[in-house]
C-alpha cells in the first residue's frame, strides 16, 4: 500500500514538473500563435488584437496556472490550431499511437524471440552468424527509411497494403512492421544473450540431466529467466514507442500523436502541446509502473529489494 | 505440442493481416468519389477567423460571396447576378439571386449584410483591414446589396472574393468546425489530422450538380508516401505538388500534370534599412549578380517563370514585363558598383526559413552568386516561427529569401512596400513610388495600368527586393480526371471536376 501511494505521488510529481518545463521551453521559444498565425500578411495592430484574444498578454506564470487549473478540473482547453477542444483530438490520436507502439513491441517480440532462441540453442552455427550479420543492418536502418522501403514494395509494387493515411487495420501493418524490424534486431541480440546465459547455468545441467526434453529445458527453463531481461528492454522500447513515433506517422499519415504534436509545436500552439505532453508522460509513467509491476512477478529476487 | 501452438499463432496472425490487407484494397473503388491528398489540417472554417492558404483552397468549394474569381484571374457573380457601380465609384449595387444555404434556409440581403459588416469589424474579423474602405452596407428590399465607400477604392470586387468575404446565415454559430454557406459542397465531417469529408450539395443555385458526391481532403504530410497513393489510386489528386517530385509523376501514363504559375512572388529580401544595404549601388549590385536561370534549374527544377517585379507574370494584365531589362544579370557591372561605393569584403547574414527547402536552396545559390563578385554571404537557417519572429516582425536581418503569395487585385501585392506599411519588411522607402500606390486605388482602366507599371519600375530599379521566380504548381491528377482548373488563387475547384 505504502509502495503504492508513493508510486502515486511521484507520479503526480513527475506530471508536474514535466508539464512546467514544457510550458516555459515552449514559451522562451521566438514566435508565437499570433505571429504564426498571421504570417507574412500580419501587422502589428492584428497582431496585438489576436495576442489579447488568445491570452497571450498575460504573464507566463499566470498562463501557466490558468492552464494547470483547468487541467485539475479535467478542462484542456481549447486549440490555437485547429480552433476546436483539445480532449477529442486527443482522444482521437490516442488509439493510433498507442495500437501503433503495441503492435510495434509486439511484432519485434514475435519476430525475436524465436529467432534468439535459434541462435542460442545453435550456437556458432551459420543460422547464428546469418542472423546476427542481418542484426547489424536491422539496427542502423532507420524506421522512416524502412518505411519508405515498405511502402514502395508492399504497396506500389505488389498492391497489397495501403501505403498512407488511416482507413483500416491494415493502414497500421506497414508503420508496425517499420517500427518492429529495427527494435527485433535488438531484441534478437538481447534473448539470444540472455537465453545464451541461462543455458550456461548449473540449473540447465541439472534439469538435463534429469532427462527434461529440450523444449522443456529451453522453455519451462532458460527461457522464463531470460524474460526478465527480455521484459526490461521492451518495455523501454515501449515507453520510447509512446513518445516518438512522429516520423513514421509522418511517413504513413497517421492521425497519431506524434503527428498532433508536431503540428502543435510547429505553430506553438502551447494549450495542445501540453495537453499532449501530459498525455504522453502519463503514459510512459503508466507503462513504466506496469512494466516494475511484470518484473517483479517475473523475479521475486527484485521484491526485497 | 507447444512449438505447434506458436506455429498455429502465426499462421492466424499472418491470415488475419491478409484478410485486412484485402479489405483494405478493395474499399477505394467508388466512382463518385474523389480522394485529394492535402498536407495540412485547415486552421477554422470561420471566414471572420481564417487566415490559412490551407483553408481558402477547401472552403472554396463551400462558402461563396457576391462574387468569385474565375480562373483567368477575373471577378464573376456568384450569390450576385449582377452589380452596378456608380459613377463616382463609390456606390456598388449587387443583385442577389435565388439562393440556399446548406441548412436549407434561402439567403437573404440581412444574410449578405450581416456577413459583410462582420468582415470589416476590426473586432471580429483578421481580415477587416481589407475592408475599410467601406463606410456602410445596407439592403434595398429583399434582394439588392450596396456597399458605400469612402472613396473610390478599386480592389474592392477583388477583396470581395476572398473567403473573408463569404456569406452565412445570420444566425450561424461555431462555424470554425461546423460551415455554413452556398456553395456546391459541404462539410460533412471534419477529423483532423485524417481527412475533411465534403458531400455535393444539391440545391446550388446553378442548378448544376457536380460529378463527385463525395470528396475526401486526406492529409498526408508527406509528398513521398501522397506520391505513393496517387500511384496505387488511394488517391485521386495531388494539388500543388512541389517541383522536386516531378522526375516521380512524370511519364507515368495513368497520371496528367497541370502545371501552372502560383502567383507567388519569390524574393531576395535586402533590408534596405541596413547601414551598407542603405546604399543604392549595393543593392543594384546584388540585383546585378543574380542569376535567375541558374537558380530556377538549380532549386526549382526548371518548374518556375523568372520575373523581376513585385507582381507575378501570372497577373499578365498588371506585370510590368519592361522591367526585366532595368537591371540585367551583369556580375562585371556588379562588381564595378561595388568598388564604386569602396565596400571590400562586405559580409552579410542570409536567414533562411528552414520550413520551405525552395526558398533555402534558393538562398543557398544566391550566396553562391554573390561571393562571386566579393560578396560574403554567412547562411543563418531557422525555423518558421523563428523566422516570422526575427525577420518579418522586428526586421532584424541583411538578406532573405521568402515567398508572397499574390492575389487578384496588384494593390494587395504592391502596397506592402509602402514607407510606413506595417508589412513592409524589406524597409523599403520612396515618396515617388508611396504616392503611386495611393493614385492605383482611385483610378481604373488604362489609367490604373499605367500607375502600376511606373510603381514596378521603380521599385525594381530601387532594389526594393530582389524578385526572382514564380514557382510553378504542379497538380497531378489521376489521368481520368478531367475538368481540373488552374486557378491564380489558392483554391481547389472540385466542382468542375469529372471522370
Amino acid at each position: 500500500m505504502r509502495y503504492l501511494r508513493d508510486r502515486i505521488i511521484s507520479f503526480a510529481a513527475t506530471l508536474l514538473l514535466i508539464s512546467a518545463v514544457t510550458f516555459f521551453a515552449v514559451n522562451v521559444l521566438p514566435g508565437d500563435p499570433a505571429l504564426l498565425i498571421l504570417g507574412t500578411e500580419g501587422d502589428p495592430e492584428r497582431l496585438a488584437s489576436l495576442r489579447q484574444e488568445l491570452g497571450l498578454n498575460q504573464p507566463v506564470l499566470i498562463r501557466f496556472a490558468g492552464w494547470l487549473t483547468g487541467m485539475l478540473r479535467g478542462d484542456l482547453g481549447r486549440s490555437i490550431r485547429y480552433s476546436v477542444d483539445i480532449a477529442p483530438l486527443i482522444k482521437n490520436a490516442l488509439p493510433v499511437t498507442l495500437l501503433l507502439a503495441v503492435s510495434g513491441v509486439g511484432l519485434a517480440l514475435l519476430i525475436s524471440i524465436p529467432i534468439g532462441i535459434g541462435c542460442a540453442v545453435r550456437h556458432g552455427s551459420l543460422f547464428e552468424t546469418l542472423s546476427l550479420v542481418m542484426t547489424q543492418f536491422g539496427m542502423a536502418l532507420p524506421s522512416f527509411w524502412l518505411g519508405l522501403l515498405l511502402i514502395n514494395l508492399f504497396a506500389l509494387r505488389l498492391g497489397i497494403l495501403p501505403p498512407a493515411g488511416y482507413t483500416s487495420g491494415a493502414s497500421l501493418i506497414l508503420p508496425a512492421l517499420a517500427l518492429a524490424l529495427p527494435r527485433a534486431a535488438v531484441l534478437i541480440r538481447v534473448v539470444r544473450g540472455s537465453v545464451l546465459d541461462a543455458l550456461n547455468q548449473d540449473y540447465i545441467r541439472t534439469a538435463r540431466s534429469k532427462g527434461l526434453p529440450q523444449y522443456m529445458v529451453l522453455y519451462k527453463h532458460a527461457l522464463k529467466n531470460a524474460a526478465v531481461s527480455i521484459a526490461a528492454v521492451s518495455g523501454v522500447q515501449l515507453t520510447q514507442l509512446l513518445g516518438g513515433t512522429i516520423v513514421i506517422e509522418q511517413v504513413f499519415g497517421l492521425p497519431g500523436l506524434g503527428q498532433l504534436l508536431l503540428a502543435a509545436a510547429l505553430m506553438r500552439d502551447l494549450p495542445l502541446v501540453q495537453g499532449l505532453v501530459v498525455t504522453s508522460a502519463a503514459l510512459i509513467l503508466a507503462v513504466n509502473f506496469g512494466l516494475d509491476l511484470v518484473l517483479l512477478s517475473l523475479d521475486p529476487r527484485l521484491r526485497y529489494e | 505440442m507447444q512449438v505447434n501452438n506458436t506455429l498455429k499463432t502465426m499462421i492466424t496472425i499472418v491470415m488475419l493481416v491478409l484478410a485486412l490487407a484485402g479489405g483494405a484494397t478493395t474499399a477505394a473503388a467508388d466512382d463518385d468519389v474523389l480522394n485529394i491528398a492535402v498536407p495540412t489540417d485547415p486552421d477554422s472554417f470561420d471566414p471572420t477567423r481564417s487566415v490559412a492558404a490551407a483553408t481558402a483552397e477547401i472552403a472554396f468549394n463551400i462558402y461563396e460571396g457576391l462574387v468569385k474569381s474565375t480562373p483567368e484571374g477575373k471577378v464573376a457573380g456568384a450569390l450576385a447576378s449582377h452589380w452596378e457601380i456608380d459613377p463616382s465609384q463609390t456606390v456598388y449595387t449587387f443583385y442577389l439571386r435565388e439562393a440556399y444555404f446548406h441548412d436549407g434556409s434561402p439567403v437573404t440581403a440581412d444574410d449578405v449584410v450581416n456577413a459583410l459588416n462582420r468582415a470589416r469589424d476590426p473586432q471580429i474579423s483578421q481580415r477587416a483591414g481589407n475592408y475599410q474602405a467601406i463606410a456602410s452596407v445596407y439592403s434595398l428590399g429583399d434582394n439588392r446589396v450596396v456597399i458605400e465607400l469612402k472613396e473610390p477604392y478599386a480592389p474592392l470586387l477583388y477583396e470581395l472574393t476572398e473567403l473573408a468575404a463569404a456569406v452565412y446565415p445570420k444566425a450561424a454559430s461555431g462555424l470554425a468546425s461546423r460551415p455554413i454557406g452556398t456553395g456546391p459542397y459541404m462539410l460533412e465531417e471534419w477529423r483532423p489530422n485524417q481527412y475533411i469529408k465534403l458531400v455535393r450539395f444539391d440545391r446550388h443555385w446553378s442548378g448544376q450538380k457536380p460529378f463527385f458526391r463525395e470528396v475526401y481532403f486526406r492529409i498526408i504530410p508527406d509528398y513521398n508516401s501522397a506520391v505513393i497513393s496517387l500511384k496505387t489510386g488511394n488517391i485521386d489528386l495531388i494539388p500543388r505538388l512541389e517541383a522536386s517530385f516531378l522526375h516521380q509523376v512524370e511519364n507515368v501514363p495513368q497520371l496528367t500534370i497541370h502545371a501552372a504559375p502560383m502567383n507567388v512572388v519569390q524574393l531576395l529580401a535586402v533590408n534596405n534599412a541596413r547601414p551598407a544595404l542603405s546604399d543604392l549601388r549595393i543593392r543594384q549590385a546584388i540585383a546585378m549578380a543574380i542569376n535567375r536561370d541558374q537558380i530556377i534549374i538549380g532549386a526549382a527544377w526548371g518548374q518556375a517563370e523568372k520575373l523581376h517585379t513585385g507582381l507575378s507574370p501570372a497577373m499578365p494584365e498588371f506585370y510590368n514585363t519592361d522591367t526585366a531589362d532595368l537591371l540585367p544579370y551583369d556580375p562585371a557591372r556588379a562588381q564595378a558598383l561595388l568598388s564604386e561605393a569602396g565596400y571590400s569584403n562586405l559580409e552579410l547574414t542570409m536567414t533562411l526559413p528552414s520550413a520551405y527547402p525552395l526558398h533555402v536552396q534558393t538562398g543557398e545559390i544566391i550566396a553562391d552568386q554573390l561571393r562571386r563578385i566579393g560578396i560574403n554571404v554567412k547562411i543563418e537557417i531557422v525555423e518558421w516561427g523563428t523566422w516570422l519572429e526575427k525577420v518579418y516582425n522586428q526586421r532584424d536581418y541583411d538578406l532573405s529569401v521568402v515567398g508572397l503569395t499574390g492575389k487578384l487585385d496588384p494593390h494587395t501585392s504592391l502596397s506592402r512596400y509602402v514607407s510606413t506599411n506595417s508589412r513592409n519588411f524589406t524597409n523599403y522607402r520612396n515618396p515617388e513610388f508611396d504616392r503611386l500606390i495611393d493614385e492605383g486605388i482611385r483610378v481604373s482602366g488604362p489609367e490604373r495600368k499605367a500607375v502600376y507599371d511606373q510603381a514596378q519600375e521603380i521599385m525594381t530599379k530601387d532594389v526594393a527586393a530582389v524578385f526572382i521566380m514564380d514557382p510553378m504548381q504542379l497538380n497531378v491528377l489521376d489521368a481520368q480526371i478531367k475538368g481540373w482548373l488552374n486557378y491564380p488563387v489558392y483554391v481547389i475547384d472540385v466542382a468542375a471536376l469529372y471522370k
